[in-house]
C-alpha cells in the first residue's frame, strides 16, 4: 500500500500511470486532471504557499501529457506553448 | 459571396466548447447557460471544433490545448481564420505558462487555467462579446 503525501491527486495519477487499457487509461486520466483541476482551485487561495506541491502537480501534468502521446497518441503540443521547467 | 462570419445575421448568444475532458465540457455548459447564452455546442477535439463552427457560426469559443486528433494550438488560427469576429479563449491546465505574443500570434484573445475563478472567464467572456 503506497501512501502518497497529496492522495487527493497523487492516487488517481498513480492509477493512471499504470494502465496501459487505452479506454481505461482515458477514463483515468480524465479522473486524475479533474483531482488535479481541484487541487489547482483549492490552492489558488493560498497566497504562493504549497510551492513544493505546485511542482508536483506541474509535473504530473507533463507526465500525463506524455501518456496522452505515448498510449493515446494524442498530438504532441509544442514545447514552447507548455510548461517545459 | 458570403463568408460564415458574415453570414451571422442573428446575435444568439452560442458558445463552443472544445475540450477532451466531458467533466469540464459539462461544467463550463452549466456556467454559460447560467449566464444567459443560448446555446452550448461541445467539441472533444480541435478537428471536430473546426467542424462545428463551420455549422454552427459560434458567438464565442472556449478552447482547451491538449487534446487528441488536433491540439488547440493547431485548432486556434484555423478557427480565427474561419471566424475573424468570433473570440476564442484558451481554456487550459498549461494556460499559465502561454506568452501574451503566443497568444496574439494563434489569434486567442485571452487565456485562464483550468483552476482560476470561472466567474473571471465569464466576466473575460461577455466582454470580448459585446466588443
Amino acid at each position: 500500500m503506497t501512501d502518497f503525501k497529496y492522495p487527493s491527486w497523487q492516487k488517481p495519477y498513480q492509477e493512471a500511470l499504470i494502465e496501459f487499457e487505452p479506454e481505461l487509461l482515458q477514463e483515468k486520466i480524465e479522473a486524475t486532471e479533474n483531482a488535479i483541476l481541484l487541487r489547482f482551485q483549492e490552492l489558488a487561495g493560498t497566497n504562493g504557499q504549497a510551492h513544493g506541491e505546485r511542482l508536483a502537480l506541474n509535473n504530473a501534468l507533463r507526465a500525463l501529457r506524455a501518456l496522452q502521446v505515448d498510449r493515446l497518441h494524442y498530438p504532441k503540443v509544442p514545447d514552447e506553448y507548455l510548461n517545459t521547467q | 459571396m458570403h463568408t460564415a462570419a458574415q453570414q451571422k445575421s442573428v446575435p444568439a448568444r452560442t458558445v463552443l466548447l472544445v475540450d477532451d475532458n466531458s467533466f469540464v465540457r459539462a461544467s463550463l455548459r452549466d456556467l454559460f447557460l447560467s449566464a444567459g447564452f443560448k446555446m452550448c455546442i461541445e467539441a472533444e477535439n480541435g478537428f471536430k471544433a473546426i467542424e462545428l463552427a463551420q455549422a454552427h457560426i459560434p458567438d464565442l469559443i472556449i478552447l482547451d490545448v491538449v487534446m487528441p486528433v488536433m491540439t488547440g494550438i493547431d485548432a486556434a488560427p484555423q478557427l480565427k481564420a474561419l471566424l475573424p469576429d468570433t473570440p476564442i479563449i484558451i481554456f487550459s491546465l498549461h494556460a499559465a505558462f502561454m506568452k501574451q505574443e503566443q497568444l496574439t500570434e494563434l489569434g486567442v484573445a485571452a487565456a485562464f487555467m483550468k483552476g482560476d475563478p470561472l466567474d473571471k472567464l465569464l466576466e473575460k467572456a461577455n466582454e470580448l462579446i459585446s466588443k
